[in-house]
């Protein structure tokens, strides 16, 4: 319902949209079709060679390009289909769905489980961090108080335990909070048996790991909070719902929560995730009023918006074009046995369509934000173009999208005063 | 460990075309692009090497050659000799002669501009004899390619293939040299 909505952001025919999202990639596969073609067929090659007599001919060019412009114009209106088919909502993903969901589910758990794991290890870092700093630096003074220190201290296990989270810190790595525990007890064996002060090799060598298995504490801390913000971020830009959507306590049914069978249907289903749970405001319903009162109140907000989405369109066809291109000249050349090359080109063509899809789902992403920054920015205007009062609070806030929803999407009946300008 | 339907579905189709390639490799085509037997027109005579296409040479309606067009193969010229009957394809023909000079034999310009009739029956393969005020001085001359400028137009040259001493009783004569078709 949404990805309809959305296509309504531009579906002008002299628009950027129509130019870039559905003439540039279907020339681009008109041209590639029209190679492979002529490679193969010489009546094709002597077909388009007959174009170079024609340069009289004018309205047989202008037909043609026409048409072409006439097929661009079809493809474009198809543009939200293709992408719905891309989110999995209909179309031949919905053949493997059990496959495509039980991964997006599995990908999720992963995620929340990997979440969990850093958030542990952020806390427990916390916890322990300062008693770790102090029992280093004791065990060092502690050591400066022998004469000696062990030539070979590097090659001990100890030794080896702390090079080893040393090279992982200084190669940017996450350390987890565990491996940190087991290299704080091997530092601090290994300075309470070693001096650092000594004029020897070794000596210099073990204050030189002193100091930077200090920094090495400190970076596992600010790593593992920045792993843990990175997963949060990846959990709820990526996937519908959040963290809590599975707490039993929540009496009511949330829709938000239900996955989509594909990774672009679930950055999809972010938006419209976004906006109820932190508002209550479904853009199922209000997303083409909202439209309205961002295109009057915020015209280069709105410009960005509209360069975005076609972006994401221009990715979207790309991704079909190529996989159609693929699937009709790969056991076409295949069957023909007249060209390795062009078998190879079309088979190539469908690992394409494949890294179109990443940037497709990349760009997808970077739309969903700017449309959750819409909701975040513009949402009051849409109240006062609906007539209606700001809310004082986000409870409030909450309670009124809830209410409008009802009455606008579902024809409920509710109170609701207006407020009209200048009463 | 967890397999993206993306990274599964990529590597089967990899596994697929590295599959397929090698097949292929191993199996080529008997038949390739522009060989008789795909998209040809018949020849109507046999047709020597460098021999300049015109309307009457070639079989245009043959069913082979639907899909082809008669442009392609007027005023081109045969990079091979080609048999009565045999398939004449846009592969067989190039754009401009390709003259191979013999040991003493040379290669002259004959400017038919006064003798716009002969263009149509003079070609490769052709002989012509030469007078020069009524008296024959040059007898049974093979004519190598017919070249004109532009290539469909009427602006032709014959180019000749004189031995040594034709080729100097042709730098003798005058310019005034009337051309009268040989004997095949």
């Amino acid at each position: 319902m949404l990805t309809t909505l959305l296509t309504q952001i531009q579906t002008q025919l002299a628009s950027k949209r129509f130019w870039l999202a559905s003439v540039f990639p279907l020339l681009l596969f008109v041209l590639a079709s029209g190679w492979i073609l002529s490679r193969q067929y010489v009546g094709f090659k002597s077909w388009l060679g007959s174009f170079e007599g024609l340069k009289e001919q004018a309205v047989l060019y202008s037909a043609l390009v026409a048409i072409f412009l006439a097929v661009a114009y079809i493809f474009s209106a198809m543009n939200s289909t293709l992408l719905e088919w891309l989110e999995g909502r209909k179309g031949i993903a919905r053949l493997l769905k059990f496959w495509f969901y039980w991964h997006q589910r599995r990908t999720l758990q992963c995620i929340q489980e990997q979440y969990d794991a850093a958030a542990r290890s952020v806390n427990e870092l916390e916890k322990k961090l300062e008693s770790w700093i102090a029992q280093i630096i004791e065990a060092r003074v502690a050591g400066d108080q022998r004469s000696g220190c062990d030539a070979k201290w590097h090659k001990s296990n100890e030794g080896k335990i702390v090079r080893k989270v040393l090279r992982t810190a200084a190669s940017g790595y996450y350390i987890d909070s565990a491996d940190l525990s087991t290299a704080v007890a091997a530092m601090t064996k290994l300075l309470a048996s070693n001096s650092t002060t000594q004029d020897t090799r070794a000596s210099k060598r073990l204050k030189a790991a002193y100091l930077a298995f200090k920094d090495a504490i400190f970076y596992a801390r600010d790593s593992s909070q920045f792993n843990r913000v990175l997963l949060y971020n990846k959990r709820q830009f990526r996937y519908p719902g959040s963290f809590e959507s599975n707490d039993p306590s929540i009496p009511e049914a949330q829709v938000q929560n239900v996955l989509a069978i594909t990774r672009m249907g679930n950055i999809g289903q972010t938006m419209r995730s976004y906006a109820i749970t932190r508002y209550n405001l479904d853009l199922d319903i209000f997303w083409s009023r909202l439209q309205n009162s961002i295109q009057t109140n915020a015209t280069t907000y709105f410009d960005v918006l509209q360069d975005v989405k076609v972006q994401v369109d221009c990715l979207v066809s790309l991704v079909w074009l190529s996989a159609i291109f693929s699937l009709v000249f790969t056991p076409w050349m295949f069957f023909n046995r007249t060209s390795v090359l062009g078998f190879a080109v079309a088979g190539a063509a469908g690992l394409l369509s494949l890294w179109l899809y990443s940037l497709a789902c990349s760009s997808y992403e970077v739309f969903a934000d700017v449309m959750r920054g819409a909701v975040d920015l513009f949402r009051f205007r849409l109240l006062d173009d609906l007539h209606l009062g700001l809310p004082n609070g986000p409870e409030e806030e909450r309670f009124l999208w809830e209410r409008l929803g009802n009455m606008t999407g579902y024809a409920r009946k509710e109170i609701i005063r207006y407020k009209h300008p200048g009463k | 460990m967890i397999f993206a339907p993306r990274l599964v579905l990529g590597v089967l189709w990899l596994v697929v075309l590295i599959a397929g390639g090698w097949w292929l490799h191993h199996h080529p085509s008997k038949e390739t692009p522009g060989e008789p037997g795909l998209a040809a027109f018949a020849a109507k005579h046999a047709l020597p090497e460098n021999y300049r296409i015109g309307k009457a040479d070639l079989d245009w309606s043959s069913d082979s050659g639907k899909s082809l067009s008669e442009q392609d193969f007027l005023s081109k010229y045969t990079a091979k000799e080609i048999a009565a009957g045999g398939a004449v394809t846009v592969g067989d023909l190039r754009i401009l002669p390709a003259i191979k000079s013999a040991a003493n034999r040379e290669a002259s310009l004959l400017p038919l501009n006064s003798h716009p009739d002969l263009i149509e029956v003079l070609n490769a393969g052709s002989k012509v004899n030469l007078f020069e005020d009524n008296r024959l001085v040059l007898k049974q001359v093979p004519i190598l390619a017919l070249l004109c400028d532009p290539p469909g137009g009427s602006n032709c040259t014959a180019i000749m293939d004189l031995n040594r001493d034709e080729a100097q009783i042709y730098a003798r004569s005058s310019e005034k040299l009337r051309i009268v078709l040989g004997q095949p």
